[in-house]
């Protein structure tokens, strides 16, 4: 079932084009990624599904709802975004966090008991729970993108977009977060719009790859059926396809 | 100790200032002598209780104003003076006091008017600015508003340059900043932008938490952060110009206090907001006591007290800030 259609979308930000005309559908479950070199709007088409830039025409289409006509307190009950950069501030774990309920706030009211249930139970999945009172600003790299999941858990929406999520982590920290995604997509059944540059993860986890390049969707292909050219002519640079020697799994990687 | 025990201390402070600046003066004047003679009622009901009430008032809406621009530009020196609102009102209340019409309208006197035209239009100049710019990136609006304080200060030194000599002294004691108001007219009329302004930005204290961490975030999280930005730019210009009418302009504490209130109650907008309205009216009320008693019996401009103690402060505070990062 489409969770979400994006028809015919176009970004325009001043004279510049940075969607270009593009459609395509994402499923309800789906771990879907998005690949593709520097500067093909990646991250602007992520930002447009959650309405932090707005697309010039088309439409985006999600839980059957055009996104324009759409408050966006009660868009972020439906989509959430993890930004690439780790949060730096002085708000506590735990505070961070629940300003994500924001989208369930009134003004008059307090947090109620579902907030507050909702809020563990995201600290949970992410194993953040002796961290709660610490201050963002004390945290690793690793931890700090944590938190970033948690707090997009902490929304309930349906929908997840990540940014690039692994870009500022050392390898260690790269595979926790991955790994985390593909939980929370498997086990949590939320759709996962994930941006990245690592190919081998979006190749290990995601259902579909789409790639885009100069504002245009090169390709959009079940993963399995991804081939090594493709990716070649993605990046202007020759891949070649090997076998994991431990895990046996198909990867791609440069000659 | 808890939040809420740490707020209901600073509040047991602010009465202790408060009383301080009610009773100690250039002359002691005692509860129980109150009602002694109609010298000391008068003195103690027209001059001293208003003035107190108006520290209380503009102490607080320095600093309520101060923590909203640290989170809207998220920025630690964002204040009323650094984003230039405040010399925006005071350029409309220097234009108030050269010219030569008077009158009021629904009760208020002219000058509040004019500085809050003043306010609202220097918010209104950094916003049209950042628009245009197409950024509202922190250190693009700190800035607009510190060349938009230099323009308006030149505005006003122009005018104090080509007025009569009795304007010039107006104008120079005025823009030194000042709290010595006779009788409750300036308190009933700051009162109501101070009373619903901070019931309305009470309201926002989720937004005010996610707008400190980005807009983007803000955005992912169902904030409609270019209504809500106006709203608060309103409220705050309103607000602040209400009681830079009366006052004049009141240096550092709209940046001192979210500072120190946050040092106690961190940085949640839930009890910032209240801590550093506590903390702006206890700082103004014991600098005004320090001002009418350091060179007694003559009366230091409290602006002065406030300039003295703020400056090392701001400095503290930007060296504190780098550190961090």
């Amino acid at each position: 079932m489409n969770l979400i259609s994006i028809e015919n979308i176009l970004v325009r930000l001043g004279n510049k084009t940075i969607i270009s005309e593009m459609s395509f559908d994402i499923n309800s479950g789906e771990y879907f990624s998005i690949i593709g070199p520097n500067g093909a709007g990646k991250s602007t088409l992520l930002k447009s599904m959650c309405k932090i830039i707005d697309h010039t025409s088309g439409n985006i289409i999600i839980s059957g709802s055009n996104i324009r006509s759409v408050p966006q307190k009660e868009l972020a009950k439906q989509i959430t975004y993890v930004t690439q950069t780790p949060i730096l501030n002085d708000y506590s774990v735990h505070d961070f966090i629940m300003f994500s309920r924001y989208p369930y706030f009134s003004s008059f009211s307090s947090i109620t008991a579902e907030d507050k249930r909702k809020v563990k139970e995201s600290m949970e999945i992410t194993d953040l729970l002796a961290f709660s009172e610490r201050k963002l600003r004390t945290l690793s790299g690793g931890e700090r993108q944590r938190v970033n999941i948690a707090s997009a858990l902490a929304q309930d929406t349906k929908i997840i977009l990540f940014d690039e999520p692994g870009t500022f982590l050392d390898p260690f920290y790269d595979k926790q977060i991955s790994t985390l995604i593909a939980d929370i997509n498997k086990n949590i059944g939320i759709t996962v719009v994930n941006v990245t540059h690592n190919i081998n993860n979006a190749l290990l986890y995601s259902d579909r790859i789409a790639a885009l390049k100069n504002s245009e969707l090169k390709f959009l292909e079940n993963t399995a059926e991804v081939r090594t050219d493709q990716i070649s002519d993605l990046y202007d640079t020759d891949f070649i396809e090997i076998m994991h020697p431990v895990s046996n799994k198909r990867m791609i990687i440069k000659r | 100790m808890r939040k809420k025990y740490k707020i209901l201390l600073m509040f047991v402070i602010l009465i202790i200032f408060f009383l301080m600046n009610v009773f100690f003066g250039n002359s002691i004047i005692l509860p129980m002598e109150i009602f002694h003679s109609d010298t000391v009622t008068e003195i103690f009901f027209r001059i001293r209780l208003p003035r107190a009430l108006l520290a209380l008032i503009t102490g607080s809406v320095l600093a309520i104003s101060g923590a909203v621009f640290q989170s809207l530009f998220r920025n630690p020196i964002a204040s009323p003076f650094t984003l230039g609102t405040a010399s925006g009102a005071s350029l409309g209340a220097t234009l108030y006091i050269v010219s030569p019409i008077s009158f009021s309208i629904l009760g208020f006197s002219l000058i509040t008017i004019f500085s809050f035209t003043g306010a609202i239009l220097s918010i209104a100049v950094i916003y049209m600015i950042s628009l245009f710019l197409r950024s509202f990136k922190d250190n693009t609006m700190i800035l607009t508003g510190v060349v938009i304080n230099f323009f308006f200060a030149s505005i006003i030194l122009l005018l104090q340059y080509t007025t009569d000599p009795e304007n010039v002294f107006k104008i120079t004691r005025w823009t030194m900043g000042g709290l010595d108001v006779i009788g409750y007219t300036p308190i009933i009329n700051t009162s109501i932008f101070f009373i619903l302004g901070s019931i309305i930005i009470y309201n926002y204290r989720n937004e005010l938490n996610l707008l400190s961490i980005g807009d983007e975030l803000s955005i992912s999280r169902g904030v409609e952060i270019n209504k809500v930005k106006k709203v608060l730019f309103v409220v705050t210009s309103l607000m602040i110009g209400s009681v830079v009418a009366f006052t004049g302009p009141i240096g550092f504490v709209g940046i001192i206090a979210p500072h120190i209130a946050s040092a106690f109650v961190g940085k949640n907008y839930k009890y910032l907001l209240i801590a550093s309205s506590l903390t702006g009216s206890a700082m103004l009320l014991i600098c005004d006591f320090i001002s009418k008693v350091i060179l007694s019996p003559a009366e230091l401009p409290v602006g002065i007290i406030t300039a003295i103690i703020g400056g090392p402060f701001f400095i503290w505070v930007i060296i504190r800030e780098n550190s961090k990062n």
